[in-house]
């Protein structure tokens, strides 16, 4: 499979995904009541929208497997330096919120943060080795 | 890694994204080998040796780099 395939393939995932998960979240919003008690159902609906970001990841995942040596050692590098980039952040974002009362962030932006890193640094590292255009 | 795959591919007028379609790598991976950034894995070096009728020696030169 060449690069280029494995980039349509992730996009012919992720494009939809990312559709169903901001229709989910408007949906989600609307359909639960949060002065209502919360039932199964409550659980159920309020998972929707995480089953989208799941397959995003996955079709990521798929497309680091699929390309080939190279970019895939790139990738693996990116993904590395977004994830100590995210856990400094994080961590320091931590010890504000204990001793300088900055405002909790509720933990859903985790992947968002993550991928913000990561697209940084898959551009420096893409740019640095003739690569860009064989990064997501 | 030193490498002559640069005067390999050179000898038989192939261009880096015609070399890399001929392995199944991309244009970027094939620049990546001939410049040094990146070691190809150990099928990879296989597959160039064959492709070029030569040793992996006769390709490639390991050096202890510091």
């Amino acid at each position: 499979m060449t690069n280029k395939d494995a980039r349509k393939r992730y996009f012919k995932i992720f494009i939809p995904a990312m559709l169903g998960y901001v229709v989910s979240i408007f949906g989600v919003s609307k359909l639960i009541d949060k002065s209502a008690d919360v039932t199964v159902f409550t659980y159920g609906l309020a998972l929707v929208p995480a089953i989208f970001v799941f397959l995003w990841v996955w079709s990521h995942a798929r497309f680091i497997l699929e390309v080939d040596e190279f970019v895939r050692m790139l990738q693996i590098k990116s993904i590395l330096y977004g994830l100590v980039a995210l856990m400094a952040i994080t961590t320091a974002w931590g010890f504000l919120e204990i001793y300088a009362q900055v405002p909790a962030i509720p933990i859903f932006y985790v992947l968002p943060g993550f991928y913000g890193c990561y697209g940084i640094a898959a551009m420096i590292i893409g740019t640095r080795n003739d690569a860009g255009c064989q990064m997501l | 890694m030193k490498n002559t795959l640069k005067v390999l591919r050179a000898e038989k007028g192939w261009s880096q994204a015609a070399l890399g379609d001929q392995l199944e790598v991309s244009r970027q991976t094939v620049n990546a080998i001939e410049t040094g950034k990146y070691d190809p894995s150990l099928p990879l070096a296989f597959k160039i040796a064959r492709l070029f009728d030569r040793a992996i020696e006769d390709i490639f030169e390991y050096t202890d780099a510091p």
